[in-house]
C-alpha cells in the first residue's frame, strides 16, 4: 500500500492550564489517523473535541506532546508550504493587502518572479470567483469572499494537502452550501489530499470521501471511520445521504453517552 | 406636429442615490460646527461684557492681541520655537520608542527586562525631570526637548508594545505555511500588522507633547507659546494669554491633522482607527 499522505500514531496533546500553571488539560490521547493521497478526509465532531489541535498538529503550528505525525512519510517538525492551512477566522487574511496581492503572498516571498505564477494566480482567481474584486481589500469583502481569498491564497501556492479548519463555520447557510458546492468542484479538478474539520454532519457526508468521529474530550481520539460511497455531485435528501446522516449522528450520540464526567469532585 | 423622440431610459445599476442625501448631512454637520463656535463666541461675549477686560477679554480683543502679536512677529517666533521643540523630540521618542516597543511586544524576556521601568516611569510626569534636565542638558532647547522625548518615549512605547504583544497569530501561521520564512513573518506580516497601533501610540504621543512642551515653557524657556502664554500675565495683557492659547489650540489641531493626512497617504490599505 502506499504511503499515506498524512500518518498520525500514538499522539497526545496537553496543554498547560496558563492560570494556574499547574492542571495540565488532555486534549488528545492516542489518536491514529491515516489519510491517503488524494483523499477527502472530515473530522467530524463537537465542538472543543479537539478537531483544531490536531489539525494544528499536521500544519506543524504545534508539537505533540507524545506520538509521531508524518506527511507523506516525513516527520513534521514545522509549517510549510506542502502544507496549505484554510482557516476558520478571516483575520488569517492579511488584512492590509488586496486580494491579488493576498493570494500572492506566498510566492512573492519565495522569490518566484511574477511570470512564472502570474498564470496560476490568475486561474486561481477566476476559479474562486474573485477575478473582479482583485483589487480590494478583505475589508470590502463579504465573509464567503474572504474565505474564497483564503482559499484561492493556498492554491495558488501549489500545496500536496489542504487543511481545512471549519472554514465555513461563520458563514449562512445558503452561503456554506455555495461553497461546499465551490470545494467539491475544486477538489474534483485538483484532486489534492484534503483534511477538513467540520461539526457539521451534512457538510461532512457532502464533501468527504470518509468521515473520522472525533470523540468528546478531553482525551480524544478517533473513534468510527465512515465511508462515504455515494456518486458525486451529491445530492441532500436522497436516501443514501438521510441514512448516512442518521447513522453518523448516532456515532457522535454514542460517543457524548461515553463521556468521562470530568473531575467534578477531584 | 413633431413628437420629442422618446429616448429609451437606459436602465444601469441603481445610481448611488445616497450622494446628494449624503452631502445635505455633511454640509449640515459642517453648519452644526460653526453654529456651535459661534453661540461659543456669543456666550464669550457676553462673559467678557459682564467682566472686566483683564480678567476676561472678549473676542473681539483677543483677536487684535491675535493679530497685533503676528503682525509683529512675535506669535509666529513663538509658533515656530515650539513646533521646532515638539517635533524634534517627538520624533526622537519615536524613534526610540517603537523598535524597543517591537521588540519587547515579541521576545518575552526582553519585555520583563524593560517594562517594570516603563511602568515605573510612566507615573512620574514630564515635568518632574525639568530641573534635572536642565542640569544635564543646560537651559537651552536641550532640556526643552529631552522633556518632549521623555513624555512621547511612554505614550509610544506602551501603545506600540501591546500592539506588537496582541498581534493575532492566524496571519503569521497562514504567512509560515505560504513558505515565509522568520524574517519575513516579522517583517511582513508582524510589522504592517502593528502599524495601527504604533500610528495610534504616535498620535496621542502628539498630544501630549503640546502639554509637555507648554509646561517646560512656562517654567524655564524665554521663547515659545508658552513662555508667551505666561509671559501675558507679568503684564496683565491677559488678551495676549488668550491669544497664545487658542494658537496652541490650532498648533495641535493642524499638527493632528497633518498627522493623519500623511498617515493615510503612507498606508492607504491599512484600517486606521482615525
Amino acid at each position: 500500500m502506499a504511503a499515506a499522505a498524512i500518518s498520525l500514531r500514538d499522539v497526545c496533546m496537553t496543554f498547560a492550564d496558563e492560570r494556574t500553571g499547574s492542571y495540565a488539560y488532555q486534549a488528545l490521547k492516542d489518536v491514529r489517523l491515516d489519510v491517503h493521497v488524494g483523499e477527502f478526509f472530515c473530522l467530524l465532531g463537537p465542538s472543543g473535541c479537539g478537531k483544531t489541535s490536531l489539525l494544528n498538529l499536521v500544519a506543524g503550528f504545534v508539537m505533540p506532546s507524545a506520538g509521531q505525525v508524518h506527511v507523506n512519510g516525513q516527520p513534521v517538525t514545522r509549517p510549510n508550504r506542502d502544507r496549505g492551512v484554510v482557516f476558520q477566522s478571516d483575520r488569517a487574511l492579511f488584512d492590509w493587502l488586496t486580494v491579488e496581492e493576498n493570494v500572492t503572498f506566498g510566492p512573492r516571498m519565495r522569490g518566484v518572479p511574477e511570470s512564472a505564477w502570474r498564470p496560476e494566480v490568475d486561474t486561481m482567481l477566476r476559479l474562486v470567483g474573485l477575478w473582479d474584486h482583485r483589487t480590494k481589500l478583505p475589508r470590502e469583502l463579504s465573509g464567503g469572499m474572504k474565505q474564497r481569498v483564503q482559499i484561492a491564497r493556498v492554491l495558488a501556492n501549489g500545496p500536496d494537502i489542504l487543511l481545512m479548519d471549519e472554514p465555513f463555520a461563520a458563514l449562512d447557510a445558503y452561503t456554506r452550501g455555495h461553497m461546499q458546492k465551490e470545494v467539491t468542484r475544486i477538489w474534483t479538478t485538483s484532486r489534492r489530499t484534503v483534511l477538513f474539520v467540520t461539526h457539521d454532519i451534512a457538510e461532512a457526508i457532502w464533501l468527504a470521501d470518509r468521515i473520522g468521529i472525533m470523540t468528546r474530550g478531553p482525551c480524544s481520539h478517533i473513534g468510527q471511520v465512515f465511508e462515504v460511497n455515494l456518486p458525486r455531485p451529491r445530492e441532500r435528501m436522497t436516501p443514501g445521504f438521510i441514512d448516512l446522516f442518521n447513522q453518523l449522528s448516532e456515532a457522535i450520540d454514542d460517543q457524548a453517552g461515553l463521556v468521562r464526567t470530568p473531575e467534578v469532585a477531584a | 406636429m413633431t413628437e420629442p423622440a422618446r429616448t429609451p431610459i437606459a436602465v444601469g445599476p441603481p445610481k448611488a442615490v445616497v450622494g446628494p442625501t449624503r452631502r445635505f448631512w455633511k454640509l449640515q454637520g459642517h453648519g452644526l460646527t460653526a453654529l456651535a463656535v459661534v453661540v461659543a463666541l456669543i456666550i464669550w461675549s457676553i462673559g467678557a461684557a459682564v467682566t472686566s477686560p483683564f480678567f476676561f477679554p472678549s473676542p473681539l480683543s483677543v483677536g487684535n492681541s491675535l493679530f497685533d502679536l503676528t503682525l509683529n512677529g512675535s506669535l509666529p517666533h513663538a509658533v515656530a520655537i515650539s513646533y521646532f521643540r515638539i517635533l524634534v523630540g517627538w520624533a526622537v521618542g519615536c524613534a526610540v520608542a517603537i523598535p524597543l516597543a517591537l521588540v519587547a511586544g515579541r521576545v518575552n524576556l526582553v519585555r520583563r527586562l524593560i517594562e517594570p521601568f516603563f511602568n515605573f516611569f510612566r507615573f512620574v510626569p514630564p515635568i518632574a525631570f525639568l530641573g534635572v534636565a536642565i542640569l544635564w542638558f543646560g537651559i537651552g532647547e536641550g532640556s526643552k526637548i529631552a522633556i518632549i522625548i521623555y513624555t512621547s518615549l511612554f505614550t509610544v512605547f506602551m501603545n506600540t508594545m501591546a500592539g506588537a504583544a496582541s498581534v493575532d497569530e492566524s496571519p503569521s501561521r497562514a504567512a509560515l505555511c505560504l513558505g515565509a520564512s522568520r524574517r519575513q513573518v516579522l517583517w511582513r506580516v508582524v510589522l504592517p500588522a502593528t502599524v495601527p497601533a504604533i500610528l495610534v501610540g504616535m498620535r496621542i504621543g502628539m498630544g501630549f507633547s503640546f502639554m509637555s512642551v507648554v509646561a517646560a515653557e512656562m517654567i524655564a524657556a524665554n521663547e515659545g507659546v508658552g513662555f508667551l502664554i505666561y509671559n501675558a500675565r507679568l503684564f496683565l495683557k491677559t488678551a495676549n494669554a488668550f491669544a497664545g492659547i487658542l494658537t496652541l489650540g490650532a498648533m495641535g489641531l493642524l499638527a493632528d491633522w497633518l498627522f493623519r493626512l500623511l498617515a493615510r497617504k503612507l498606508f492607504p490599505k491599512h484600517a486606521l482607527p482615525f
